[in-house]
């Protein structure tokens, strides 16, 4: 029988105005998976981010190996053994895999107490070799990827003995074979004994990986199951309390005239040779391992990166895109990768945020026309369903899916016919993915066309009429939404 | 979860806070002259509230335009050089042999304050250097060239041609006071009302989802320090009107004067807070600040100490409030 | 014919201007690019001035070098954890005229100069306490006490008349700077000595010892550090002090070599120390560069302060260019580095 790694018990946190946590008791064993889910603003991440150290909790007790402790800085929890992954890698990135792995202790030579960097990068060899892991220690972390910065994370918690380990979204940026790699360095952990909470949207891993799973709900703790003995429907009822049969639109939408002809795409060593049509009602899919170049290529077409060859057509006419506010001229409006970098003014408000790719439309003249701005903020939050108190709330205080949908509404307003959507419901929740499958939807009916960027599988074979697959900077398979498998979507990413 | 804010009114309340900050500096700065009136009897006299309200002009215009700068989250510590500068170029010309007339003149100073903000802007969004040392470069070029103009002697001007600017009036009011009033009533037009501001405003909040957006990010960054450098050689010009001499050594320090003004007027370092009416508040509450000790009677290099002293606890306090509302 | 040569000058131009950027941008560390340069400089200047490579000269030089040296292993510190500190250069000032005011007094040298420690110990924690407690930017701090500091040096030394022609007559304090070893035949200067062993006692600490990299850690990413138990605002707030001490030791320096305090000593030193810090190698994003680099770049600059000193007797360019050179010198500096920093990105933007 396993040990009982952790035990929170009837947690409850409480912010101005706001229950986050209500009574939410959450355990781990030694050598377990436990899966945490739940929409944004459910609790998941005030529940860790107490057991990390970083909030106190108001209520409720926290034992750990049968001793109850109390956290008074996340420095506290690491000494107890608890190592948090976040999605916003932790890496000293001007330093060495190395020094990063032991950084705080690293070896010293007897005597003289001096740094031996020897035994350093002999130790730190030793830990990635334990992990079967091939990684020069003396590398610079900044020349790293995501997955590899990610083990030397992981490599760290494992240094510190780390019996409980929190993993933040973990594949959230990785490629099927780095999720792979991941998973095998979890099966890995769980041999030795380490209980890992596993944070993550995509339950198809939730299902692959974890022995455990629990829901939350508005702060409240739905219900813990066995990952064996559930499914699919199962939590998402439980996540968003309401049955969610068809989750992806219908999709039924006449394709009109070809509106974008992208020919001989070719950034030099990056992207070769990429051509396509987008046609009005259309949505292409763009799906691909991470590092294919999907990322290269649109932002080739939306004027932020140079190309060295190729051409872009709209509407049958050649057109020269290199600037963002070029390609918005022609219509083309672009969702970017991450809402909170560089989506959204997180301390403006909700009108200014919805109209800044626009600001030159408000009004003629120098001078803004309020009324006008005022009118099309409005009809946006109607239209696209955003919850705000205001237009004039500062759009910080909103959630990730409602913050999602400004960014959404700031390029309807633009009036765009082609819409590039990078990952578009990536880390939000259930409730608000719908809202968003469905106004896209509703600009496919009114003749828009769609590129879209996702990396869910089922996301994409349900959305896209025709998907593109992008291996190593070229389009390796094109399928119909009939033709298209996950099987063969998948074979062709990894060509 | 925003519902759950909603209903507690948890949001409505941070607008409030806004307001009544900068509704507290009007309040006091209303305390602070009524009692330097009361502590000192030259404090009210015409000639005194002449001289101040001239001097805060002064640095008035420049704070206004830094404030720009500043929402928009860079910085420009070279408007002390170009000042100084501005005035050894004006004294050099009127000493040549054949000077050129006074409105050519003007014409040349604007345009080296514009070379200079120019030249700021260029560099910095170009090579994307950090304005902070930037600008500290340029202050040391400007300063410098003053120094090579004058061969670090004061140039005087014997005639009183551009005095108008700095001594001058229009129905009893200075007529630099008349330029601040137009300028900064100008800038606070553009900032709330203008697409131009609307810009600035975004820059400052998210530079990178500003240019996403389309917004032409260098455009307007090379516009706000093109301003700010016209700006500070306006200032160079009421200076060298009221001194009537051109040195290298005007404005030292200057930089903290203003900077202090426009944060003490709620503009945030960071960038995509701030407004030109809170800059007046602190322009003014400055102003009046080193009037009063000085009419109380403490000396110049006393009030440099507070010079500095003041700049912290402004942000300290503002720094303190932030945490607090979190 | 002609045709071949301007496209053998074109050539050659292209290379040229592609290798600089390979020695000054993408390199590793800075130092061949700076090893390069200083040659370069001492090439140019001893060719376009007599006496240049004297050994009279290399002493001149030397003996204008130490002020900054040492305020740039203070600035270093500060800027290897991501901050700034401006107030360096009236920290200078302000001890400067401490010094004289308490030399009046009757301190003698060592007292005088654990008096001057104390004073930029005092800085360094006011600084490090406003911006690692109170939370406020670095810059704004620091330009604070830079007005404080120098607005207090005016003080001072306005409220005692004297030290406006202030000197220090005492030998053993002036000998701290002007001291020479073998004292006959004044081979080597003192204040060469300080440096060599600050710099070296400042890189093995920098490199070998736990503080040493913890500031590194620091630097690189402030939260992971954290994390890691590191005491980051102690940390932080040490880098501050020793930059503190070491404007006020270069302080004690410049009063022992002119034997004078004045209140604008060390105005506008802070740009010099930026400017050779920031050119050997310590980036500005905090993190990176070591003391190697640093130490060239202020040999460089000495070289050519120097150099324009000599210039101004051949061929006639006004001493005042000087600080229109230092402020361009500067922005090329921090050119440089934002030029690094671009490559390193343009290196990680890859295939995505």
């Amino acid at each position: 029988m396993n040990k009982l790694l952790l035990e929170m018990k009837n947690i409850t946190k409480r912010f101005p105005g706001v229950l986050a946590l209500d009574r939410v008791s959450f355990d781990l064993y030694e050598g377990e998976v436990h899966g945490l889910l739940g929409e944004n603003g459910a609790g998941k991440s005030t529940l860790i981010k107490i057991l990390a150290g970083d909030y106190s909790k108001d209520e409720g007790q926290i034992i750990i190996n049968g001793r109850e402790v109390d956290f008074r800085s996340p420095l506290d929890s690491r000494l107890m053994g608890i190592s948090v992954i976040y999605q916003e890698l932790l890496t000293l990135d001007t330093l060495s895999v190395a020094e990063n792995i032991f950084v705080g202790n690293l070896p010293k030579k007897r005597g003289v107490g001096t740094i031996d960097w020897k035994l350093l990068n002999k130790n730190a060899k030793d830990v990635l070799d334990r992990m079967g892991v091939n990684i020069n220690p003396k590398r610079i972390v900044g020349d790293l990827g995501i997955h590899e910065k990610q083990i030397i994370e992981i490599a760290k918690a494992i240094y510190r003995e780390s019996k409980i380990l929190v993993m933040d979204e973990p594949t959230a940026a990785l490629s099927e074979r780095d999720i792979v790699s991941l998973f095998n360095i979890i099966r890995g952990l769980k041999k030795q004994g380490v209980g890992i909470i596993y944070i993550s949207h995509r339950l198809k891993e939730v299902f692959e990986i974890t022995d455990r799973v629990t829901v939350l709900r508005d702060g409240k703790l739905i219900g813990t199951e066995v990952t064996e003995d559930t499914t699919t429907d199962r939590l998402i009822t439980m996540m968003v309390g309401r049955e969610l049969k068809d989750m992806y639109p219908k999709r039924e939408v006449p394709i009109g005239n070809t509106i974008l002809e992208v020919r001989n795409l070719t950034i030099n060593g990056i992207i070769e040779d990429i051509s396509f049509d987008l046609r009005e009602g259309e949505i292409v899919g763009l799906f691909g391992l991470l590092g294919s170049g999907r990322q290269n290529i649109i932002r080739a077409i939306y004027g932020i990166d140079k190309f060295d060859r190729g051409g872009i057509k709209i509407s049958g006419n050649p057109v020269v895109i290199n600037t963002p506010a070029q390609a918005l001229k022609h219509k083309l409006g672009f969702m970017p990768l991450d809402r909170k970098l560089e989506g959204l003014a997180l301390a403006l408000t909700v009108s200014s945020n919805i109209t800044m790719a626009n600001i030159d439309n408000l009004g003629n003249g120098f001078f803004i026309d309020r009324k006008f701005e005022v009118e099309d903020a409005k009809r946006w939050v109607k239209d696209v369903n955003i919850k705000t108190p205001s237009i004039d709330t500062e759009v910080n205080s909103l959630s990730g899916g409602n913050q999602q949908k400004i960014v959404l509404a700031k390029l309807l307003e633009t009036g765009s016919r082609v819409f590039i959507m990078n990952e578009p419901t990536r880390g939000i929740d259930v409730g608000a993915k719908v809202d968003i499958y469905q106004m896209m939807e509703a600009l496919c009916e009114q003749g828009a066309g769609i590129i879209m960027i996702s990396s869910e599988l089922p996301e994409i074979l349900a959305m896209a009429d025709r998907i593109l697959v992008i291996s190593k900077g070229r389009i390796t398979g094109e399928f119909t939404r009939k033709e298209a498998t996950q099987e063969k979507l998948l074979q062709a990413a990894t060509v | 979860m925003s519902d759950q804010l909603e209903a507690h009114g948890f949001i409505k309340e941070e607008k409030k806070l806004h307001l009544s900050s900068t509704v507290i500096l009007f309040l006091f700065l209303v305390v602070m002259v009524a009692a330097f009136a009361v502590l000192s009897r030259d404090f009210y006299s015409i000639y005194n509230i002449s001289t101040m309200l001239t001097n805060i002009a002064f640095s008035g215009i420049v704070a206004g335009t830094l404030t720009v700068v500043m929402v928009m989250g860079g910085l420009d510590i070279s408007i002390g050089g170009n000042i100084a500068l501005t005035s050894c170029l004006v004294a050099y010309l009127y000493n040549l042999k054949n000077p050129p007339n006074t409105g050519l003149i003007i014409i040349i100073a604007l345009m080296l304050g514009a070379a200079i903000g120019g030249f700021n802007g260029l560099v910095i969004t170009r090579i994307n250097l950090n304005p902070i040392i930037t600008t500290l470069g340029t202050m040391a070029i400007t300063r410098g060239m003053g120094y090579v103009l004058t061969k670090s002697r004061s140039i005087l001007i014997m005639e009183d041609v551009v005095g108008f600017i700095g001594r001058g009036s229009i129905a009893f009011i200075p007529f630099p006071l008349i330029l601040f009033i137009l300028i900064f009533a100008i800038l606070s037009i553009v900032m709330d009302r203008s697409k131009y501001g609307r810009k600035i405003y975004c820059i400052g909040a998210n530079q990178e989802a500003a240019k996403l957006s389309g917004i032409n990010v260098r455009r307007v960054k090379f516009i706000a320090y093109l301003i700010s450098g016209i700006a500070a050689s306006l200032s160079g010009l009421i200076l060298t009107g009221q001194s009537a001499v051109g040195m290298p050594q005007h404005a030292t320090g200057s930089e903290l004067d203003v900077i202090t003004a426009v944060l003490l007027g709620g503009t945030s370092l960071a960038g995509g807070k701030g407004n030109i009416l809170g800059t007046l508040a602190g322009v003014l509450i400055l102003g009046v600040l080193y009037n009063g000790f000085t009419m109380i009677g403490f000396r110049y290099v006393h009030i440099r100490v507070f010079q500095g002293a003041i700049l912290i606890l402004v942000v300290a306090l503002y720094e303190v409030r932030e945490k607090k509302a979190y | 014919m002609s045709d071949t040569t301007v496209s053998a000058v074109r050539e050659e131009r292209v290379t040229f201007r592609s290798r600089l950027a390979e020695i000054f941008i993408y390199g590793k560390s800075m130092v061949p690019a700076l090893g390069v340069l200083f040659i370069i400089l001492v090439v140019l200047f001893s060719v376009a001035t007599p006496n240049f490579l004297a050994y009279t000269n290399f002493k001149a030089i030397i003996s204008n070098i130490p002020v900054i040296a040492i305020m740039s292993v203070g600035m270093t510190f500060v800027l290897l954890i991501g901050g700034l500190d401006i107030s360096v250069g009236s920290v200078l000032g302000f001890t400067a005229v401490v010094v004289v005011m308490f030399h009046l007094w009757g301190l003698n040298a060592p007292l005088l100069v654990l008096c001057s420690a104390a004073i930029g110990a005092f800085f360094g924690t006011f600084n490090g306490l406003i911006i690692t407690k109170v939370g406020i930017n670095p810059v704004i701090t620091t330009l604070g006490t830079m007005a404080l500091a120098r607005g207090m040096a005016s003080w001072f030394s306005l409220d005692l008349e004297i030290l406006k022609e202030g000197r220090v007559y005492d030998q053993n304090f002036l000998n701290i700077a002007r001291y020479y070893i073998t004292p006959q035949k004044q081979i080597i200067p003192i204040t060469l000595i300080y440096i060599i062993v600050l710099y070296v006692l400042i890189s093995v600490i920098l490199k070998y010892t736990k503080y040493g990299r913890n500031v590194y850690a620091v630097g690189s990413n402030e939260y992971a550090a954290r994390l890691a138990g590191i005491n980051t605002t102690r940390i932080k707030f040490l880098s501050y002090v020793i930059s503190g001490i070491m404007a006020s030791l270069a302080g004690v320096i410049l009063v022992a070599q002119l034997s004078l305090g004045r209140d604008d000593a060390g105005m506008g030193s802070e740009l010099e120390v930026i400017t050779a810090v920031v050119l050997g190698g310590v980036s500005l994003a905090g993190g990176k560069g070591d003391l190697l680099g640093v130490i060239i770049s202020v040999l460089i600059l000495g070289v050519i302060r120097n150099g324009m000193v000599h210039l101004q007797e051949t061929i006639g360019i006004s001493y005042y260019w000087r600080e229109v050179v230092k402020g361009a010198i500067l922005i090329l500096a921090i050119s440089i580095d934002a030029a690094r920093l671009m490559a390193i990105k343009k290196r990680q933007i890859v295939r995505q």
